[in-house]
């Protein structure tokens, strides 16, 4: 159906060939296809020039002028919030950092302190060891002391009683050198027995 | 753009006799219109007389049997009566004054606005005022017989008015919308929104340039929509579309060169424009010599023929289409008063539906690419190629 | 046969050689995207400048035809 339409229009078209062809004339009538009447072709451009005026001045530019303050707008809030972005990321990563070196102050500060702690122990250790071995030997010393001390006086005091007997027995007194003799020799006898 | 008979509707087939006898009164009364009803009428004396053919369809016959008992005559073959028909309803200038300019608004008949013209044809619809008070006959500059200029307004202009109307309308509110910076909210917005949007960002842009295309934005949106609201307007049935005349296609192509050629004035100079048409070739110099002058001839030849076809496209594609829906609404006419009019009547209004959707999508091919090519035109004419 | 059935066998040589110029430019324009679908708009806008260059030479010949 259209392609006999088309084909009857072809055939229409053709028949205005008879009439010849004014371009710019109305005169032909209704059956020249490509008549151009000026007055319509007048008419049409002024009606464009205002349009275009009104337009221009009134719709398309506060209408690009709004479409790019939007697209400015949308822009500059994507590169903001990247920027956002950016620095939280960066404050994120300085957080960390910071965390993790308070992390590891704090494990210095424990191993310090423990180290501390040890040395302190070993010290007091060492010191109350000193003292304890110190307090011994001053004990034992004073024992020693006391010790020889009571030997000799029991061994003079022997001694005494052996030679104030002696000499009762003998009945002659010994002299003072002796005497010291006698002590020392019987001390090495206590003391080896 | 439809198509309805100014004169002897298409009728009803029981009373075509009647209607004929009519028919023959009045163009016995009045001087035939040049639409073809001299011919027309002719043919129905000649076979009005010897009627023994008979019917060829059942219809016919009893048209013959209702028409001699009423003491009326008619009745005719089928094929005789299509011919008659096709004479009446296909008749060349009839259906080219369907689709071109006019001095009225066809109306469908059954609204009963008929009117009679300043030659006393009766038309059914509505006359445009005539204000300035010009006409054909006395036209505002040139003769009776060669008007050059009639000056009197006529549907087109009207459309032209209409279509400027509303597209102020529309885009002063969408403008004022945007700029109030919302975001953009209903179908009107969105709808009127991404069509500029379209245009700047698919078409303009990449065809212009990114460097100037915005000096050119205003005079190309102006000129899509303006082309697509006539486009539009024409495809409301009764209304007509001006871009269906050579004139106002004309003036948008020549507006379209005069802004190609402005442009690339303005940025080369004038011999820089002429210059910038060739395109730069290596050849050895005596070739050259041969061939320069006459690339340039065929440049500047092609320059004005690219606009020119601007201007004939659009046109051509408008008119024609309107011209094949007239035909397709004309078989109407022509199977009136056989018995083909019933089974085809729903397939030609299913067909002229169908057209009448190409129709559409034609309306906003046109009107880009008459934008696309216009934006072509002027990108090229900004860089030298 | 008189000169305008000439200039209408004319305008009708002329459609079929537009036809087939356009339709070859439309299978190759898709052939091209279904190859190529990332460049489908500069062969869309290829296609429609040589689509458009052929429109016009056969409406020359279309208005020759009239004018005959």
């Amino acid at each position: 159906m259209v392609g006999l339409s088309i084909r009857f229009g072809d055939f229409v078209v053709s028949q205005f060939a008879l009439n010849g062809c004014l371009l710019l004339a109305s005169s032909e009538g209704p059956a020249n296809p490509l008549a151009a009447p000026i007055d319509l072709a007048l008419w049409t451009l002024l009606v464009f020039l205002g349009l275009m005026f009104v337009l221009g001045k009134f719709a398309w530019k506060p209408i690009i002028e709004g479409l790019n303050a939007r697209e400015k707008g949308i822009a500059d809030n994507i590169e903001s919030a990247a920027r956002a972005q950016e620095e939280a990321q960066s404050s994120l990563k300085a957080y960390q950092e910071k965390l993790a070196a308070a992390h590891d102050e704090a494990a210095a500060v424990i191993a310090e302190a423990r180290s501390d702690a040890a040395a302190a122990k070993e010290k007091l250790m060492a010191e109350a060891n000193e003292e304890a071995n110190r307090t011994r030997q001053k004990g034992l010393a004073d024992v020693e002391a006391a010790k020889s001390a009571a030997v000799r006086e029991l061994a003079e005091a022997s001694v005494d009683s052996a030679v104030s007997l002696a000499s009762n027995i003998v009945g002659r007194s010994l002299k003072k050198d002796d005497h010291a003799k006698l002590i020392e020799d019987s001390v090495k006898r206590f003391a080896g027995s | 753009m439809l198509y309805f008979d100014d004169k002897d509707k298409t009728k009803d087939p029981d009373d075509h006799g009647h209607d004929h006898s009519h028919s023959d009164a009045k163009a016995g009364a009045a001087p035939h219109d040049g639409h073809g009803h001299e011919n027309h009428d002719g043919h129905d004396h000649d076979h009005d007389a010897p009627h023994e053919h008979g019917g060829l369809t059942a219809e016919a016959d009893h048209d013959l049997s209702h028409a001699q008992e009423a003491g009326e005559f008619v009745a005719k073959p089928m094929t005789e009566q299509l011919q008659a028909n096709m004479a009446k309803h296909l008749e060349v200038g009839h259906l080219m004054g369907h689709v071109q300019d006019a001095y009225y608004f066809e109306c469908p008949k059954a609204l009963g606005l008929s009117f009679e013209d300043d030659h006393g044809h009766e038309h059914n619809g509505i006359p445009i005022p005539n204000i300035t008070g010009f006409t054909k006959e006395t036209p505002m500059i040139g003769t009776a017989e060669t008007p050059i200029f009639v000056g009197r307004l006529s549907k087109f202009m009207v459309l032209e008015l209409v279509a400027a109307i509303l597209l102020t309308l529309m885009f002063v509110w969408l403008g004022k919308k945007i700029q109030s910076g919302d975001r953009p909210k209903g179908a009107i917005w969105n709808l009127l929104e991404s069509f500029v949007v379209f245009i700047r960002d698919d078409v303009v842009r990449p065809a212009v340039g990114d460097h100037d295309y915005q000096r050119f934005l205003p005079f190309l949106l102006t000129m899509f929509f303006f082309i697509l609201s006539l486009n539009l307007l024409g495809a409301i049935p009764y209304l007509g579309s001006a871009t269906g005349s050579l004139a106002v296609t004309g003036v948008l192509a020549l507006l379209t060169f005069g802004v190609v050629a402005g442009s690339g004035i303005q940025k080369m100079g004038f011999a820089g424009f002429l210059k910038a048409q060739v395109p730069s070739m290596d050849l050895p110099p005596v070739m050259k010599v041969i061939l320069l002058p006459l690339m340039f001839v065929i440049e500047i030849f092609g320059l004005f023929v690219k606009h020119a076809v601007l201007a004939i496209r659009l046109f051509a594609n408008m008119f024609a289409g309107h011209l094949v829906l007239a035909i397709f609404v004309g078989f109407i006419g022509v199977l009136a008063g056989t018995l083909l009019f019933y089974p085809f009547t729903p397939v030609i209004v299913l067909g002229t539906i169908a057209f009448s959707a190409l129709e559409l999508f034609v309306a906003f091919l046109q009107a880009y690419v008459f934008t696309f090519l216009a934006s072509l035109f002027i990108g090229s004419a900004q860089h030298a190629h | 046969m008189t000169i305008p059935s000439f200039a209408a066998i004319g305008a009708g040589l002329a459609i079929i050689g537009a036809g087939l110029g356009i339709g070859k430019i439309g299978s190759s324009a898709c052939e091209s995207i279904a190859r190529q679908p990332d460049v489908a708009n500069r062969i869309q806008t290829a296609m429609i400048i040589a689509a458009a260059l052929i429109e016009g030479a056969a409406f020359f010949a279309l208005i020759v035809a009239l004018i005959a």
